[in-house]
């Protein structure tokens, strides 16, 4: 896996500036309206912010991933179950 | 015997007496098809069965006995299961229109393991569409009919494989259990099931409703029976990621073993919420037969029951929401509209709470088997609080409560599928209703074994799973 720090250049590489889509999502579904000439800055914090947590996840286990709860379960079998 | 009498053994029986060549693999599978021809309809059970070749693999499994070639416990018995598990080469509609055409060219590995048990595979089953549902209603394929009562309902999503071992038409099938749908049928139709703990049978080749919370089992008339198929299909497989490693226990070794000095909690929370009186007597009577039996009845709060069964709601509409959302978008009028409307949820529900649900599942696990597991071998607990319905009390929109009392359904399911603990689900009697009714048995992890051998001992004692429906 790259580092970080290339996979958020990349993203943002993918990205673009485009963010007229983002504006609209977040004043419709979330109900975001910034003040005019902040609204860049702040979508795009958002959007690096997201990024480097996803980036983060990526790289520990992922306890939602079904196989890790597996392991779970046989864990707490192993400590539940009377010898 | 005559062919009624074969078709009602149970499949340990038959597999003994097909070895032992008191009875052919032929004349078992001529018994089922014989029920299949006369009752499949009525029951509106099966989806697909080529008689022909049934009737091949049974004279195929005669003369491998004949050469001494017996490939499994389960030579030459005749099963069938749910159509989401897939055959290469045959159709798994999985109860849909949307895959009506749907050939797959992959073999599920529970079947697999179940060829190589020895079993015969002659028919697939009618089912919920999509496996979503408790009731059993299907508005595109139909619903099928409860052997006992057939104005009743089967129960689900598992309806046609309910339907199926409790008419006698096969000894056993295969279901699937996401929020109750192998446990719910048993119940329904007064037969035995088993819903392993999460990762212990592969899901591989089986239609997904939600990756999280699907488990694989069987449908059997006993108990002993239900052992006997989860032998042949548990254990790892590199095809599941899911599956777990550890070495699988001899099921049928102790068994009659009994419940003697066993401890056997009943949740003082959450379980008994809604249980109208009938169920409940039903409930209590089977807990006296523990107690006769040598086992302490211990009351307890289960930590977090009720919690787990909210966050399987959020879970299961999600995940189903994201398999289906392709063919909700093009194809939503292909959709009953059952269907949709649980799917529906699952497109709303926000990416944070799901998420939230998934990682508090550990948690949440580690202190429901403290608050439980510490103090007792196993839960009894209800299945179905209620009498069973009229398949027209269920149907949407049939009365102002009916959202009410499908709600009450999976009250006492989905939060096991959640936890992902196992379950076996036992008959115990009937209501005034002529409907049957019964209780689960919820252990550790992994720890099937202790609930067989529980289940096992009150089916031997009471003798619920002798009688048969008449069709």
């Amino acid at each position: 896996m790259p580092p970080p720090g290339e996979l958020l250049k990349h993203r943002e590489g993918e990205l673009g500036d485009d963010i007229s889509h983002l504006k609209e999502w977040a004043a419709l579904a979330q109900g975001i309206a910034p003040e005019a000439g902040a609204e860049d800055g702040i979508l795009r914090a958002v959007l690096r912010q997201d990024t480097q947590v996803r980036d983060a996840a990526m790289a520990l286990p992922f306890e939602t991933e079904p196989a890790s709860y597996t392991r779970m379960l046989e864990k707490i079998a192993d400590k539940v179950t009377p010898k | 015997m005559s062919a009624d009498d074969i078709a009602t053994l149970t499949l340990a029986e038959a597999a003994e007496k097909i070895v032992g060549r008191e009875i052919s693999s032929l004349e078992a599978t001529e018994a089922a098809l014989d029920r299949i021809g006369r009752y499949g309809e009525k029951l509106h059970a099966i989806v697909h069965c080529d008689e022909e070749a049934a009737l091949g693999s049974a004279r195929k499994a005669d003369e491998e006995l004949a050469s001494g070639n017996i490939r499994g416990p389960l030579h030459g018995v005749p099963l069938a299961h749910k159509d989401m598990y897939y055959r290469a080469g045959w159709t798994a509609a999985c109860g849909s229109n949307i895959l009506a055409d749907f050939v797959p060219d992959v073999t599920s590995t529970a079947i697999q393991r179940l060829d190589a048990a020895g079993a015969l595979d002659i028919a697939r089953l009618n089912m919920v569409e999509f496996a979503f549902g408790p009731t059993g209603h299907n508005e595109v394929a139909g619903t099928p009919r409860n052997p006992w009562n057939t104005d009743y309902i089967t129960g689900g999503s598992s309806s046609g494989s309910g339907a199926s071992v409790a008419g006698r038409l096969v000894y056993g099938a295969l279901g699937s259990d996401t929020g109750g749908s192998i446990r719910l049928p048993a119940q329904c139709c007064g037969l035995a099931g088993v819903k392993g703990t999460y990762g212990l049978v592969s899901r591989y080749g089986a239609m997904p409703l939600s990756y999280s919370l699907d488990h694989v089992g069987p449908l059997t008339r006993t108990v002993k029976d239900s052992a006997l198929i989860l032998q042949a299909i548990a254990g790892h497989d590199s095809k599941d990621a899911t599956t777990s490693h550890r070495l699988v226990p001899d099921y049928l070794d102790g068994i009659t073993d009994g419940v003697k000095g066993m401890r056997i909690g009943v949740p003082e929370n959450h379980c008994y919420d809604p249980v109208e009186d009938e169920v409940r007597s039903a409930l209590e009577a089977s807990l006296e037969v523990y107690r006769e039996l040598g086992a302490k009845i211990v009351p307890l709060h289960a930590q977090g029951i009720e919690q787990a069964n909210r966050f399987a709601n959020v879970v299961m509409a999600t995940e189903a929401a994201a398999y289906h959302s392709k063919w909700v978008r093009e194809r939503p009028g292909d959709y009953g509209a059952q269907t949709l409307s649980r799917m529906l949820p699952g497109f709303y529900y926000s990416g944070t709470r799901y998420i939230e649900g998934l990682n508090l599942r550990s948690q949440m696990l580690a202190d429901f088997c403290a608050s439980v597991f510490d103090k007792v071998d196993m839960l009894h607990a209800p299945v179905i609080p209620i009498e069973i319905p009229r398949i027209d009390e269920t149907d949407v929109g049939a009365q102002p409560g009916y959202m009410k009392s499908i709600a009450s359904i999976t009250h006492n399911t989905r939060a096991i599928n959640f936890l992902g603990l196992p379950t076996v689900s036992v008959p115990c009697g009937f209501t005034a209703n002529g409907l049957p009714t019964g209780f689960q048995l919820i252990g550790r992890p992994f720890d099937e074994k202790t609930l067989l051998r529980a289940g096992h001992a009150y089916e031997r004692e009471t003798l619920w799973c002798d009688r048969a429906p008449v069709l």
